[in-house]
């Protein structure tokens, strides 16, 4: 979910432009803290873009860009919430004696028998069989559900001839996204089929390539009484070995080799992350998952979301003939030994991609300044036409300021009391390290309280002293301000600007404070 | 110099219009400097009244200085009491050459930077 998650922040940057993504989020665990977090986000971008849910349209060269659209498929386990409850383990015993002894066979008594709602635990020989069964039951049943439309809209891709690209974001060494990787393609293939009367090919006709993510992080070790009750809990010091048998795996397997086109492998050079350091004091227990398994960002899914870009920009004619030939790519990023993350280690620095991702990350936390700031408060006040000079932009609907507000409290930082808790992009400086780790200056991330964030200079000490984007400033003078300075360009623009075609007076306000904070920040 | 026969006092007084009107344009000129210089404020940005408020003050104080540098400095060099008082009257007629250039004057600039910080004084545009 965290991967979706940064994947949508990438989005929001700018740099899936002019492109739809039809997101399908998959988790066992509807009510994980992570799946709300996420919903949080999605609901935030989806409508901080456009509240029209018809009228989304991919853009370019602006905030919010991507049109996503959404989609999510949790296996039901409420009633039948165990192997053995969905098996009918008792009548298939009776019945089919020797399909039981097959699930013996591989099934441990506890693995038969534990709770699913949770997720499988890092049991990817029960979860892979599991999550084929439910998207193959989805399919075939009779009610419509997201996984379903997910599917027509895939199926019309395919039957059209637009040869989509189907990127899978998930780890090998838990137990969904372990369990899901190897058997997503054909499941989605098989339901397609199903949803079609066989007419649909998405195995044949669709590219597919995933995330290879290796452990990252630990969590506490459960009790011995913890484990007695939940049966089956996944542990952190098996992750390593989980994900070294899955790397061997994907690295031999045919079948995996002959349906992905390509494989990005990543992972970190420890375990020492705690996703949950700032609850651990509340924490007496081992979270299975539920509500209180609310994870913090980390740059490894960042890193796996900038994945998903590079997939969608690679060459067709290099994934078709990787396909033909049965090929798979494996590749990787390594980063220097000083543990500074520069641009390009996340999106490489062919065609500048690198200048392009520092300008969009870097515009977008400027923005969520300008929007979050207090004393600014700029898109509100431009609204409600406070900013008497900034005319035209009254038809915003409040709703979708709010949204856009509640994006950049996810994205960078919300006030609490005064006091300034950890959006996303905190969270993921934090993973890295702090200081001058993280791509920007470590005064971005150093005030923690609203009368410190109204004295940080984001003109100026937004991008490090050194690498991409040194020279991205620019000055305020002796009388003026940071909001002085692009107030005047904003308005400059907005009378010297070309027309635009877009429709939704949100977005093209959008367009302005993009193109302002690019002409300001002197970057080409 | 003492005013001492009439050709020179019309002189002066054609001499003071003209500079009736100078004082009008310079005052313009310090008037667009300062509104350059009020920042525009986040939130609720007032700074276009704080603008307005130096438009008036800094056209109120030229052409009062004008006025009473005249009448204090200039009026006392000429020698002949009926002379003085048609130059107090030439005096008032600056007053109002001073505003109206200084008026006039920025209104124009005004709407013909209606999108600087000038124009700002005007208030709130129409749709863009």
């Amino acid at each position: 979910m965290r991967c979706i998650e940064s994947l949508i922040h990438l989005c929001a940057m700018g740099m899936f432009d002019d492109t739809e993504i039809h997101l399908l989020a998959l988790d066992t665990d509807k009510n994980n803290g992570n799946f709300s977090r996420l919903k949080e986000v999605k609901e935030a971008y989806v409508n901080s873009k456009n509240l029209d849910k018809a009228n989304r349209t991919a853009l370019t060269n602006t905030f919010f860009s991507a049109d996503i659209k959404y989609y999510e498929f949790s296996p039901n386990y409420e009633k039948k919430s165990t192997f053995n409850d969905v098996f009918n383990y008792g009548n298939t015993k009776y019945n089919n004696p020797e399909e039981a002894d097959l699930a013996d066979l591989v099934l441990t008594d506890n693995v038969e028998n534990f709770n699913l709602r949770h997720g499988y635990r890092a049991q990817t020989h029960l979860g892979s069989m599991m999550m084929y069964h439910s998207i193959i039951e989805a399919a075939r049943s009779r009610m419509d559900s997201d996984l379903k439309q997910f599917l027509q809209v895939l199926i019309a891709a395919c039957n059209g001839g637009s040869d989509p690209k189907v990127f899978i974001l998930g780890s090998v060494f838990g137990g969904t996204g372990a369990s899901s990787i190897p058997i997503i393609p054909q499941a989605i293939s098989e339901a397609a089929s199903i949803m079609s009367n066989g007419a649909a090919n998405v195995l044949g006709r669709a590219y597919f390539a995933s995330t290879l993510l290796t452990a990252y992080f630990s969590f506490k070790a459960p009790s011995a009484d913890e484990l007695k009750e939940q049966k089956v809990i996944a542990t952190s010091d098996k992750f390593a070995l989980n994900s070294q048998v899955a790397m061997m795996f994907y690295d031999d397997d045919t079948t995996v080799k002959n349906t992905y086109q390509r494989f990005y492998m990543m992972g970190t050079d420890g375990q020492a992350w705690d996703p949950m350091v700032r609850e651990k004091d509340k924490i007496t227990k081992t979270i299975t998952g539920g509500g209180d398994q609310k994870n913090d960002s980390h740059y490894i899914e960042l890193l796996a979301a900038c994945a998903a870009l590079d997939f969608y920009h690679c060459d067709m004619a290099h994934l078709k003939e990787n396909k033909s030939a049965g090929e798979t790519d494996y590749v990787y990023r390594a980063i220097d030994g000083s543990g500074k993350f520069e641009f390009k280690d996340f999106v490489g620095n062919q065609d500048n991609y690198d200048k392009d991702f520092a300008k969009k990350f870097g515009m977008l936390i400027a923005f969520s300044f300008l929007c979050n700031d207090p004393d600014i408060d700029f898109v509100e006040s431009v609204r409600c036409n406070k900013q008497k000079e900034i005319t035209g932009f009254d038809g915003i609907d409040v709703n979708q300021v709010e949204y856009l507000k509640k994006y950049f409290r996810l994205f960078n930082v919300r006030n609490v009391n005064g006091e300034l808790a950890e959006g996303w992009i905190r969270q993921i400086h934090r993973s890295a390290n702090g200081g001058d780790n993280f791509l920007f200056n470590p005064k971005l991330f150093a005030f923690h309280t609203m009368k410190e964030l109204r004295k940080y200079d984001w003109n100026k000490n937004l991008y490090r002293g050194e690498g991409v984007g040194k020279d991205w400033t620019f000055s305020v003078g002796i009388f003026g301000s940071k909001f002085n300075t692009f107030k005047t360009k904003f308005i400059e623009q907005l009378h010297n600007g070309a027309p635009t075609t877009i429709t939704n007076t949100g977005e093209r306000f959008y367009k302005l404070v993009y193109d302002t904070l690019c002409i300001i920040y002197n970057i080409n | 110099m003492r005013i001492t026969t009439l050709p020179a006092l019309q002189s002066l007084q054609d001499e003071t219009m003209v500079y009736a009107a100078i004082t009008g344009a310079v005052a313009l000129a310090l008037s667009i400097l300062v509104a350059s210089l009020v920042a525009y404020k986040g939130r609720d940005d007032r700074s276009y009244i704080t603008r307005r408020i130096w438009y008036v003050i800094i056209g109120l104080v030229a052409a009062a200085v004008f006025y009473v540098y005249n009448d204090l400095v200039v009026k006392p060099d000429i020698t002949n009491a009926g002379w003085q008082s048609m130059f107090s009257d030439t005096n008032l007629i600056c007053i109002g050459i001073n505003l109206g250039v200084y008026i006039v004057g920025g209104i124009i600039l005004m709407f013909v930077f209606r999108h600087k910080k000038f124009g700002s004084i005007l208030g709130k545009e129409k749709n863009a």
